[in-house]
Parts: C-alpha cells; sequence; structure tokens
C-alpha cells in the first residue's frame, strides 16, 4: 500500500470511529456537572463548624463572636480548674479524626460493561460503579478517612490508572495509579 | 523360604505404613489452621481458611511453614489489621493460583517487621496492587522486598537523628519525639515515595530529586495526619545524601 492509500484508509477509519462516537460524546461535559451538582452533600456540623473558623466571606462577624465568648469561657475554665502543668505531645488529643469524606469517583466509559475502582481504600479489590441513567457515566461515593489514597479504575476487565480528577500518579509494577489526597480539603462530594 | 519371604514383607508392611502415618502426622491439616486463625481476631477468618484449604489439596503446598507463619502471627504483639493483611496477601495468591513457597520468607519478614512496630501497611498494599495488576509473581516480591528495606532504614535513619516514637498516650517531653501514629506516617510516605520514585526508574545518586519528592509528599499530607512541624522537623534532620544511601541499601 502506498502511503497515501495509507494515510486515506487511517483517515476515514478514523472519521468513522468519531461519528460513531458522537451521539455519546454530545453534551458530555455538561452531563458530568449535572451528576456532580446531584450529589452535593447536606451541610455537615463539620463543614459548619469549619465555616466558623474559616471567615473568608462577610456575615460572620456574629459567628465569630460566638466563638471568641467560647475560647474565652474554655480560657478561664482552664486557668481556674487544670493544674499548671504544660501539656506534652502525646497528651494532645489524636490528630487522627474519625470524620470521613464522601469521595466520588466518576469515570465517563461509554460502552462498558462493567466499571470497578480499586485501591488502597479497599485493599485493591473492585468496589463497582453504577451508570443508573445508562449515560456512560460510572460513579460511586466512597467514605475516606483523611490521607493518601492510589486507585485505579477497571473497565471491562482492563486496568485504567489515569484518573483526570486524581491529584498526581505513580507508576509501579509497569503500569500507572492515580492518587488523591483526601483531607487536605477540595476533595469532598 | 517361604517364611524368610514372609518376614521381610511384612516388615515392609510395616514401613510403609510407619512412614505414611508419619507423613499424615506431620503435615498440617485444616484444623489446626483454624485453631490458630481463632487465635486472632479476624474479620475473613472463613475466607482465609477456604483460600488454605484449597492449598492444602495441592501436592508441595508447604503447609507446615504456612501454620508456623499463622501461629507466630498469633502470637506477637502488633495490629490485628496488619495481621490480617499479611494472611489476606498469602489468600489473593491462593485465590490466584500462585504458588506461596516464594512468599513464605517474605511473611516472616514482615510479621518480624509488625513485631518491631514497623509500619507495614504500605508494603501490603503495594503487594495488593501488584496482584490486582496481574504483576509478575517476582516482580510483586522483588517489590515487597525493596519497600520493606526501605521502611526499615528510613525509620533507623530517623532514630539515629535523634527523632524518637513514642507510644500513644506516653507523657514525654522532647520536641523530637513524635506519637506513634504521626511518625509511622511519616516513615511509611517517605519510604512510599523513594519506592514510587525507583521504580519510576529514578537513579539513586540524585538526592536532591529524591529530597524534592519527599518534601512534596509530605506537604501535601491532611494536616489531620501529620503537623506542618512534624514535617519540618524530618526534613530538618536528612538529607540529599542520607536518601542516596537509603536508595542504594535498598536496590542492593
Amino acid at each position: 500500500m502506498r502511503p497515501d492509500d495509507l494515510e486515506k484508509t487511517l483517515r476515514d477509519a478514523l472519521r468513522e470511529e468519531v461519528a460513531a462516537a458522537a451521539p455519546y460524546l454530545t453534551n458530555l461535559e455538561n452531563r458530568i456537572v449535572a451528576e456532580l451538582g446531584d450529589r452535593l452533600p447536606r451541610q455537615r456540623f463539620s463543614d459548619w463548624l469549619r465555616g466558623l473558623v474559616a471567615p473568608t466571606r462577610a456575615g460572620r462577624f456574629g459567628q465569630l463572636a460566638v466563638l471568641g465568648a467560647t475560647a474565652a469561657l474554655f480560657l478561664v475554665i482552664g486557668t481556674v480548674f487544670i493544674p499548671d502543668r504544660p501539656l506534652t505531645r502525646s497528651q494532645e488529643p489524636s490528630l487522627a479524626s474519625a470524620d470521613n469524606h464522601e469521595i466520588l469517583f466518576v469515570v465517563p466509559a461509554l460502552d462498558a460493561e462493567s466499571v470497578a475502582v480499586v485501591g488502597d481504600f479497599n485493599a485493591w479489590e473492585a468496589t463497582p460503579l453504577t451508570d443508573e441513567n445508562q449515560d456512560g457515566i460510572w460513579t460511586a461515593s466512597i467514605p475516606l478517612q483523611p490521607g493518601r489514597y492510589e486507585y485505579a479504575f477497571v473497565i471491562d476487565g482492563r486496568w485504567w490508572g489515569q484518573d483526570p480528577l486524581a491529584d498526581e500518579y505513580v507508576r509501579t509494577f509497569g503500569q500507572y495509579s492515580s492518587v488523591r489526597y483526601v483531607g487536605g480539603g477540595g476533595d469532598e462530594v | 523360604m517361604n517364611r524368610t519371604r514372609g518376614f521381610f514383607g511384612l516388615v515392609a508392611l510395616l514401613g510403609v505404613l510407619l512412614a505414611l502415618s508419619v507423613a499424615t502426622a506431620a503435615r498440617a491439616t485444616v484444623d489446626d489452621f483454624d485453631r490458630a486463625l481463632s487465635t486472632m481476631s479476624l474479620s475473613s477468618h472463613d475466607r482465609i481458611l477456604a483460600a488454605i484449604s484449597t492449598g492444602l489439596e495441592q501436592s508441595g503446598f508447604p503447609a507446615d511453614n504456612l501454620l508456623a507463619l499463622v501461629q507466630q502471627l498469633g502470637a506477637i504483639s502488633g495490629s490485628a489489621e496488619e495481621k490480617e493483611m499479611i494472611l489476606l496477601l498469602f489468600t489473593r495468591y491462593l485465590e490466584s493460583g500462585m504458588p506461596i513457597s516464594g512468599l513464605l520468607p517474605i511473611g516472616f519478614d514482615l510479621a518480624n517487621a509488625l513485631q518491631e512496630g514497623v509500619p507495614i501497611e504500605s508494603v501490603l498494599l503495594e503487594a495488593l496492587k501488584g496482584i490486582a495488576q496481574g504483576s509478575p509473581i517476582s516482580v510483586i516480591e522483588a517489590g515487597i522486598s525493596q519497600r520493606l528495606t526501605l521502611l526499615l532504614s528510613v525509620r533507623d535513619l530517623l532514630f539515629s537523628r535523634g527523632v524518637f516514637r513514642v507510644p500513644a498516650g506516653t507523657a514525654q517531653s522532647s520536641a523530637n519525639a513524635l506519637p506513634e501514629t504521626r511518625f509511622d506516617e511519616l516513615v511509611d510516605q517517605i519510604a512510599d515515595a523513594l519506592s514510587d520514585y525507583l521504580e519510576g526508574g529514578g537513579g539513586p545518586f540524585d538526592g536532591e530529586a529524591m529530597y524534592a519528592l519527599v518534601s512534596d509528599r509530605l506537604g501535601k499530607l491532611p494536616a489531620s495526619l501529620v503537623t506542618s512541624e512534624d514535617v519540618a522537623l524530618v526534613l530538618s534532620v536528612i538529607g540529599p545524601s542520607d536518601l542516596t544511601q537509603i536508595a542504594l541499601a535498598a536496590l542492593t
């Protein structure tokens, strides 16, 4: 086959592929955004508390006043009732929190039969993603404690380790995996 | 003549029976494993036992060595979750039809490290990842050994630089003594970052690159796991040349 013919064949094949995928790709970004929007959680107590200590918006003066008064009360109680002994590091409350963060995993896999996520959080055993409205966008929401998590998707039995939503990627045993840092802010559903 | 032949026949028969009974008695049974596993509170007890039962049906299965490992895990101190993860690693091997003979010495190394208080969870997770990826056994086992070496080296480096691990609830006053969860997290993340670097093709002599990678990794950890003071302390006591030495030790 001459180079010109080969190029034409490749171009035709590519055109056919794009034409076949076009119906699925239409409005894909909006559908993903809508899916994410549906999953926005209700405000939790921890979020409300975080709002109190992060006065970045107007109108928090009242909340800060409450916080200040509470702090003053604790200071008074501490001065009066707690013996005069320095607090060592080991006596500090544990930094590890039982507070889980709902992490959303999203994969656009248009013709997939099955999609699962494997990672540090499930000892690398498959947790299935679902596509209830069959629009090709598979999702799963997994509660995770703060930390660094490696994971990958398995789409119809094939490893897919480069999630665009990941914070970084690592390559081990010859294949990529994605990494998310949970609890650093901004990664909850 | 017939009497002599009959006598030797009887002796041979007795010998065969004796050999069979010795072999049967020496080989660990499902009940032995059940008893040994029951000494630990395992959420996957049935799954682990089922995998071992399948293994026992195979010829050449190192039943006695595996039982010795299970018994050792039952006897040592250490996190129940990590003990279960070691056993799950063997379970996954067996479920995937992979031979466990090469994994057994590593299992004992992991048990010893667990007893010493080394945070081995990330090593186990990396091995489980290798199985999930379908990586060759030799690659997985080499990876486990390398990661374990890195963990021990990083921990020893911090000890040698005066950064200590203090059990939860123990009063102490030195700024260099970190609560065990935070100390373990730092050791784990430094070792993991170095391992990722080496497995990704990085050279052990580029200490600056490894130091930058470790700094970046520690800086991204949530404040609920390690404090910025912890990170600053660790980064102030280790340097690029230390990381080069550790990487070289792991590679050799």
